[in-house]
């Protein structure tokens, strides 16, 4: 075979195609010397008139238009397809329904995804460490308190914080122990509020006088038991917040004021999650010592509840 | 009336009467329904290789494209724009494989395409029209972007820029695919010839 051929087969087949004769001379004088490209030209010219013989031209039935107004006015849906090319159908009555549900769930998981505001009022702790970081001072437990006591906006807080924690005047030990003895009273205040909110009375906008000694000391007694109960509350807002540092130092105060293995099982937990290993191993420890005597003097029994694991 | 209505629509271009049509005048409808029921018809036939499916795909372009009336933009061409939709819905046939070919089953009515017999014996006649019904299975087992060229140009006389123009293609496009066609067809009958 000439290398020419297959060049000149394609050229007669577009020729044929266009219903012409070849227009190359160099082609046409290949033809008259290859007898399979002329077969070739000779093959495409019986095709192109059988084509033209064997294919029907069928038209479109009578009832065509007539068939189209019945669809037009038909009330039901049409079959699948394209609508008019590069526009979109009209949507439908549910069409809007669902996309209307489907905006609305899609808004509420952003919501919920960037809500990072506690429930109680105004508890931005993790923020609150990272402005003392941001400055420069360490995150010790006061830097934690002074986090915490940022939860109530109204100032009764910042109040305290301002009376009472001044670092470096009387050791970092018993500005410690002020600023932990003012939080719980900033605590008590707030729990004090809530319940009020809560019961549908209004929050007294002044604290108690202090010519008042017997009510304030009943406040007092009362404020101790609200206390010890409210860092373990606070252990688990916070936990409930995925803030586990504040949540560790809340149990570990509600285990050190408290005791019981709930608590310390629950500050161990924390720790161990807020990565405080140290702190862990101790609340641990402890729980295990006190397993291990509540066996020995075999008047105790392991249990678990939503709090955590103890000794009955 | 209706029938001076149908002569006065023949002067009328496709848009003012798409336009008409859209604010409910169902007998300019009818008129750009008669235009191209046709065509449409034609092409939907080269794409599919079916009448009836055909004949059902032409006529939802049509039912679709009324009902898109109102968002129509008159500053396009209304033929193009209901080509447009058929090439679409025929696309959609395809793809569905809800398509019968029914180019080989004998649906073409051989008779009335077969050459004259005149000067033949019967055998040669014989031997013909078996030729013609080889060359409609072989038409009807091209690619569908091959066969329909082929339909519009040989059963429906299109030109290429008409084909072009019904398919959405490049006439030079057309061309290539219909030479395509032509080798493909005298490869396939130069393998049954040999064997």
């Amino acid at each position: 075979m000439n290398p020419l051929c297959p060049w000149v087969e394609r050229l007669i087949a577009r020729s044929a195609a266009r219903d012409e004769d070849i227009r190359w001379g160099w082609a046409r004088r290949h033809m008259e010397r290859c007898p399979e490209c002329a077969r070739a030209a000779k093959d495409f010219r019986t095709i192109r008139d059988g084509l033209a013989s064997a294919l029907d031209a069928p038209e479109p039935s009578e009832a065509f238009v007539a068939n189209m107004w019945a669809a037009i006015d038909a009330p039901g849906a049409l079959a699948g397809g394209h609508a008019a090319p590069g526009r979109r159908p009209a949507m439908s009555a549910l069409g809007w329904a669902g996309a209307v549900a489907v905006a609305a769930t899609a808004g509420l998981v952003v919501v919920h995804s960037l809500r990072r505001e506690p429930i109680l009022p105004g508890a931005t702790p993790t923020r609150e460490v990272r402005i003392a970081r941001d400055a420069g001072q360490p995150e010790t437990p006061v830097n934690r308190q002074a986090a915490a006591e940022s939860i109530d906006r109204r100032g009764a807080l910042r109040r305290t914080a301002r009376d009472t924690a001044r670092p470096g005047s009387d050791g970092d030990r018993k500005a410690s122990k002020r600023d932990t003895a003012a939080e719980r009273a900033a605590i008590q205040r707030m729990l004090r509020q809530r319940q009020r909110l809560a019961s549908g009375k209004a929050a007294p906008k002044t604290e108690p006088a202090a010519g008042r000694p017997a009510a304030s000391a009943t406040s007092d007694a009362s404020d101790q038991s609200a206390a010890a109960v409210s860092w373990a509350e606070l252990g688990y807002y916070y936990e409930a917040q995925s803030d586990v540092s504040n949540a560790a130092y809340a149990y570990r105060q509600a285990w050190r004021e408290q005791g019981g293995a709930a608590a310390a099982f629950a500050a161990g937990r924390t720790s161990e999650a807020a990565g405080d290993i140290l702190s862990a191993v101790e609340c641990f420890a402890e729980l295990l010592d006190e397993a291990n005597g509540a066996r020995s003097s075999g008047d105790g029994a392991w249990i678990m509840d939503s709090r955590g694991i103890g000794v009955s | 009336m209706e029938a001076a209505m149908t002569s006065d629509c023949a002067t009328v271009t496709d848009e003012t009467l798409a336009r008409s049509a859209a604010n409910g005048d169902r007998l300019a409808y009818s008129a750009l329904v008669e235009r191209y029921r046709k065509l449409a018809f034609s092409t939907a036939y080269a794409m599919l290789g079916n009448r009836d499916d055909a004949e059902d795909v032409a006529q939802e372009a049509f039912v679709r494209a009324y009902r898109a009336l109102p968002d129509f933009d008159p500053r396009r061409p209304w033929g193009a724009w209901i080509m447009s939709i058929v090439r679409n819905l025929c696309r959609d046939a395809i793809r569905r494989r809800a398509v019968r070919l029914a180019f080989a089953t004998g649906h073409a009515e051989p008779g009335s395409h077969e050459p004259s017999a005149d000067g033949q014996t019967p055998e040669s006649t014989l031997i013909a029209a078996e030729r013609l019904t080889e060359l409609r299975r072989a038409v009807a087992d091209l690619p569908d972007h091959l066969r329909a060229p082929i339909v519009l140009h040989y059963a429906y006389g299109r030109t290429y820029r008409e084909i072009a123009s019904d398919l959405g293609l490049p006439e030079s496009t057309v061309v290539g695919r219909l030479a395509a066609a032509m080798r493909r067809l005298r490869r396939q009958f130069a393998a049954e010839a040999s064997s």
